[in-house]
């Protein structure tokens, strides 16, 4: 939880002023005040004045200290709504991305461009599980990497093309990269086996055999009967559900490409 | 069978735009931050649950956990809490709520309790299980989008009802259940209307005599998990009050129930260290109290003079305050000796006490004059004490705990209104006078003796020598073992209510001490 406090805030420009095993101190920027601290009235004030707010100090505590809170201390844990919205922010902050690789060279360097998507796939029924697919199209070959967060976590990246860098034109527009990740996942989603649909779908038609024969002689019930039935099939319907995390563009150094090739063809 | 793939094209459809506005802040560290974090956090698996390692600072009972496993593993979300009084059902119900929203499946929720209970429902959901309900009140807005708690009275009236069953639930939470055993009932039928996914019904009294009850609580929950009205008689109805086929009927039954016991928990790890302390009262306390016996003719009946010597032996404050009411100059001399007494030295032995074990400390007794005495004592002696009654507002009570959680050292108790407190964060009790129902004495512990409490506690009863409440404390609180035995039947004889009828019968009713005493004795040879 301490890594991820600590990630976030420096991510998001926020000064930590303190910080030890139990708790951080942030004072937040702010577009990270107004995007969580919930005062509205406070910052629309400002704004009518045309003054510049102060935002927030906040303390987020890991651990019980066995000590009351005092003002602008908080504890947070994977399972509070604090720590959702956190999440949640850096997700909507990081929903499109636009990179460059920065190589100190100083002879012309091509950047080659790269779609890069993480999916969120989940399995919904009667319970729920979900995984992330984190994705790249290579948008001249069209050939698809797999776990690529792994695979580029040490490039160094810039926000425009650095100097002596060039970049190539795609060839597949990145909505058409899209639609070809996504058919790849659909496709290998058909082949997993579904036995937990299945076993969802049995229960779903027990109970709804169940639910006929409470309201088999009642029929002036049938609105009650429906309401149930519906609710039984939101309990069980078995559902896959497809969406994107976040993603964006990529542009790396054909040396860079070439490794991830080699990599393949050792495997 | 291959389950739909929908896919969510929210991201694509902004693609094309975020492709041409020229600068984008790319924020790499938060990308990576973001993407990693949720992969860490999405449930992995359909089976166990996110909770207990989402909200490490709580410590979930181990018979809490797996009653939230099955109800998702296996009652899919539809299923009656009925763990007997004091096990937790309030945390079960939010150990499942939070479950089903870790992993997305619940958002919108409706929790309906008796009306009393609203507040504490949203501070033990908000304390351990860190969900931030909405409370209805005024001007409720059924439609919000997340936790909602209302009373079932307010919820049911005709200018909301419509509007909540017009409303789609993701979950709803149904507290005392047990009212919904009739399906005439407003409470029933208004149930009935609630369109939702998963439901729960909370109750520690499930079974109440009677078959039917049961029968209709259960197709509230499901209809026909007992098959409907006519084939349910058929099958399993044997008159009013029993069972045919009991053990289908309870497998069928233990598909939705929930029930744990306290017999069948493990031993609890907490020790009770129980300490009489007999006190030698002071010359002048003596004399006081002996006085009081020459009123046995004036006095209307013994009783009253065993009430006047019970409050005594709490304070003279007490005992004053009866005395007032009577008139004459016997009453006047005794008051008299009253005033001649400095030093309360029951009030002394509990100062003793908490300078000895110096930590928060819970003080019974019963009499209000008694009450409004200690406070002043302790303070006069520097320890902050708060009073507690039971006529205090909901609001008052609350706060009146927080103080006693937060600086103040002594909470000073009278019986009424302590049900239901849960002080669990305190370990040492003092009862500065004893009541003459035992039971009352096992509630006032179970204040602090608890679900919850992690040390030993320790109580300490306070009698002055050679007084009725010498007597009493002999006759029935060294007899309490016999009750302390029955700690897990506790909930039965107070349900079945004749021990507490008699106990009543003998000290409002005896004309003498003595029948009072024979009386009493019967009882305890009764119960052995």
């Amino acid at each position: 939880m301490m890594t991820f406090l600590k990630q976030f805030f420096t991510a998001c420009n926020c000064h930590i002023t303190h910080q030890n095993d139990e708790s951080i101190t942030v004072e937040l920027s702010e577009q990270v005040d107004r995007a969580i601290m919930n005062r509205p009235f406070y910052w629309h004030y400002k704004d009518q004045l045309n003054e510049k707010g102060t935002p927030m100090t906040v303390s987020f505590y890991v651990k019980d200290t066995g000590q009351p809170l005092r003002a602008h201390e908080e504890y947070i844990s994977f399972g509070s709504p604090r720590f959702h919205q956190l999440l949640h922010y850096a997700g909507q902050q990081s929903l499109f991305i636009r990179l460059y690789e920065e190589c100190s060279s100083v002879k012309p360097l091509q950047l080659e461009p790269w779609l890069f998507v993480h999916f969120l796939i989940s399995y919904e029924a009667n319970g729920k599980k979900e995984r992330i697919e984190s994705l790249a199209l290579h948008l001249i070959s069209g050939k698809i990497q797999r776990d690529f967060l792994t695979k580029i976590s040490d490039v160094p990246f810039a926000q425009t093309i650095p100097s002596f860098h060039y970049v190539l034109s795609p060839f597949i527009t990145p909505i058409s990269g899209l639609k070809r990740i996504q058919k790849m996942i659909m496709n290998e989603l058909n082949q997993e086996n579904h036995e937990w649909a299945k076993e969802a779908k049995n229960k779903q038609e027990k109970e709804i055999s169940l639910l006929r024969s409470f309201y088999k002689n009642n029929s002036d019930n049938s609105d009650e009967y429906t309401r149930e039935k519906e609710a039984i099939i939101r309990r069980f319907e078995p559902v896959i559900r497809l969406s994107v995390w976040n993603g964006g563009l990529l542009y790396l150094s054909a040396g860079r490409c070439q490794s991830f090739t080699d990599a393949q063809s050792v495997l | 069978m291959k389950p739909p793939i929908l896919i969510d094209d929210s991201w694509e459809k902004q693609l094309p735009a975020w492709l041409h506005s020229a600068p984008i802040v790319s924020n790499w560290p938060l990308f990576t931050l973001a993407a990693k974090t949720k992969k860490l956090v999405i449930p992995t698996d359909f089976h166990g649950l996110l909770t207990p390692d989402f909200l490490p600072s709580i410590q979930f009972m181990p018979h809490q956990i797996e009653a939230a496993r099955t109800v998702m593993e296996e009652m899919n979300g539809t299923a009656i809490l009925a763990d007997e009084v004091g096990l937790g059902k309030t945390i079960e119900a939010g150990l499942i709520l939070k479950e089903y929203m870790l992993r997305g499946l619940v958002s919108r929720t409706l929790i309906l309790t008796p009306a009393s209970l609203v507040n504490q429902w949203a501070k033990e959901l908000r304390d351990k299980c860190k969900i931030y309900a909405l409370v209805q009140k005024k001007k409720p807005n059924w439609s919000w989008n997340g936790v909602q708690i209302a009373s079932i009275d307010s919820a049911k009236q005709p200018k909301y009802a419509d509007s909540i069953a017009n409303t789609m639930f993701d979950m709803v939470i149904i507290d005392e259940a047990h009212r919904l055993k009739n399906p005439a009932t407003l409470n029933y039928q208004f149930v009935r209307r609630l369109t939702k996914t998963y439901c729960l019904l909370l109750t520690a009294t499930p079974v109440q005599n009677n078959v039917d009850e049961l029968f209709h609580l259960v197709s509230l929950l499901k209809p026909g998990h007992f098959g409907n009205n006519e084939s349910f008689n058929n099958r399993f109805k044997r008159g009013k009050r029993s069972i045919h086929d009991q053990d289908v009927f309870k497998e069928l039954l233990q598909k939705v129930m929930i029930r744990n016991k306290r017999d069948d928990m493990d031993q609890q790890p907490v020790k009770r260290c129980v300490e009489t302390i007999r006190i030698t009262p002071s010359k002048e306390e003596k004399a006081f109290y002996d006085s009081l016996a020459h009123l046995k003719e004036d006095v209307p009946n013994a009783m009253t003079l065993l009430t006047l010597q019970r409050e005594a032996c709490s304070s003279k404050y007490a005992a004053l305050s009866t005395i007032q009411k009577l008139n004459g100059q016997k009453y006047k001399k005794i008051a008299l000796l009253a005033e001649q007494i400095n030093i309360n030295s029951k009030a002394e032995k509990t100062l003793a006490i908490m300078r000895k074990h110096p930590e928060k400390t819970i003080v019974f007794t019963q009499y209000r004059a008694t009450q409004r005495y200690l406070e002043h004592y302790f303070k006069e002696n520097g320890l902050l004490a708060v009073s507690f009654q039971g006529n205090f507002k909901k609001g008052k009570k609350d706060w009146m705990v927080e103080l006693f959680k937060g600086p103040a050292q002594v909470f000073i108790a009278t019986e009424s209104g302590s049900e239901g407190l849960n002080l669990q964060f305190c370990r040492q009790l003092i009862n500065f006078d004893l009541p003459w129902n035992p039971m009352k004495l096992e509630q006032r512990i179970g204040r602090i003796h608890r679900l919850g409490q992690a040390q030993d506690v320790h109580i300490y009863h306070l009698a002055y020598e050679q007084t009725v409440e010498d007597r009493m404390l002999t006759l029935l609180h060294e007899k309490i073992h016999l009750f302390q035995s029955a700690i897990g039947k506790l909930d039965d004889i107070l349900e079945e209510n004749w021990v507490e009828e008699h106990l009543h019968d003998a000290f409002h009713h005896s004309k003498s001490i003595r029948e009072w005493e024979i009386k009493v004795h019967n009882l305890t040879a009764a119960l052995e």
